[in-house]
């Protein structure tokens, strides 16, 4: 009986720790990217250094968890010239606002396969609400996640200024939708 | 004063143009310069290019007018100790000059029309100038190769405005202080011309 005890205290001890599904995000295989309309074009660029920490079981969905940290200076897209606008104050301010972040808060099964992560999106040292929609295939020890979500950059303050009678706000250069674009390849952490 | 030219002396329309735009192109010639070697994250950048487009488009609807005023006015003749080989060279000079006063900004125009930044130009801030449209409604990756080859080609054309400022004046001088005839004179205002 002693025992019996002993061993379901060092299960209950244990169990968190073997109910949280880690899994590793290969970053190499993944891209965290971005598209807005660009003087009348698309404009795709894709963030070079970020990581994620996830936490996800879909048999577990009230505890699976994702924090993601994205290193914001590290996107480049076809036009070198364009990503320098991420430095300046009419653009993504890196030098104020080196890294944005996006931490889960809940989810949801939409449809088998199907999830909806609500969480904190902060970019430009603004902070919102958002929900982030995605297709997930897990086969065996590997998982690909997929999924888009778009913002306005005008609610993270991103290119509000007036330079030269330039008015950033407006959308005659850059859009103010932001489609952030995620496709992820993770392996199961035994 | 005479605002028109005379066959002695410039007038005040021709000298003004020439002092003004003598200036204005020396100022870009400078911060074309400088602001090309500033890192493009530089928070002095971004107004500087601005300025620089505004200073030059005005420099562009400057020339014009003054080569209207050149056409429609007299020009005032050469002394007549000068042989025909410094006669020649006084003439390609000057139209050297006006092609590159107008070729110059229009080269900036484009390079501006063409690049993938697609940001507008503000004159001095106050209204929107046009960009050249058959270069702004290319495709960004056609306007990535074109823009560095029109931006050298301002570049390369703006050097050999440098050069031909430096002939302009050395022969200005040596027509001052050698030949000791009044071509400096001429253009000079509040300055006595034997007429």
């Amino acid at each position: 009986m002693k025992r019996l005890i002993l061993l379901a205290a060092a299960v209950a001890l244990v169990s968190p720790a073997a109910e949280a599904a880690p899994w590793k995000v290969d970053t190499a295989k993944s891209t965290l990217g971005f598209v807005v309309t660009w003087d009348r074009e698309p404009f795709r660029a894709s963030f070079k250094r970020w990581t994620a920490d996830i936490d996800f079981d879909p048999a577990d969905l009230a505890h699976a968890k994702a924090d993601v940290a994205i290193d914001v200076a590290s996107y480049t897209s076809e036009d070198p010239e364009n990503d320098k606008y991420r430095v300046g104050p009419n653009g993504l301010d890196v030098r104020r606002f080196a890294q944005a972040k996006f931490v889960t808060k809940s989810f949801r099964e939409v449809s088998p396969g199907h999830y909806e992560a609500v969480a904190d999106l902060s970019i430009h040292g603004v902070t919102k609400d958002v929900k982030l929609p995605f297709a997930l295939a897990i086969n065996g020890n590997s998982a690909h996640m997929t999924g888009e979500l778009t913002l306005s950059r005008i609610d993270f303050g991103v290119g509000t200024g007036n330079t030269w009678g330039i008015d950033w706000s407006s959308e005659r250069t850059v859009s103010h939708a932001v489609k952030i674009t995620v496709d992820l390849l993770a392996t199961r952490t035994p | 004063m005479m605002w028109g030219n005379s066959r002695v002396r410039y007038g005040a329309v021709a000298m003004a143009l020439h002092w003004l735009l003598a200036a204005m192109i020396l100022f870009m010639l400078g911060l074309g310069l400088f602001m090309t070697r500033l890192e493009d994250t530089d928070p002095r950048t971004f107004p500087l290019f601005q300025l620089h487009k505004s200073i030059g488009l005005t420099i562009l609807m400057l020339s014009f007018a003054r080569l209207g005023w050149r056409l429609a006015n007299p020009v005032p003749a050469l002394p007549p100790a000068m042989g025909a080989g410094a006669r020649f060279a006084a003439r390609a000079v000057h139209l050297l000059f006006y092609v590159l006063m107008i070729a110059i900004p229009v080269m900036g125009w484009a390079t501006v029309s063409s690049a993938p930044l697609g940001v507008p130009t503000m004159w001095f801030g106050l209204f929107e100038w046009p960009h050249i449209p058959f270069l702004a409604d290319l495709p960004r990756a056609e306007k990535r190769m074109i823009e560095g080859p029109l931006a050298t080609t301002h570049a390369l054309l703006a050097l050999s405005m440098l050069a031909l400022v430096v002939l302009h004046a050395a022969a200005a001088l040596k027509h001052q202080f050698r030949d000791r005839d009044d071509v400096l004179k001429r253009m000079l205002p509040w300055t006595k011309l034997p007429s």
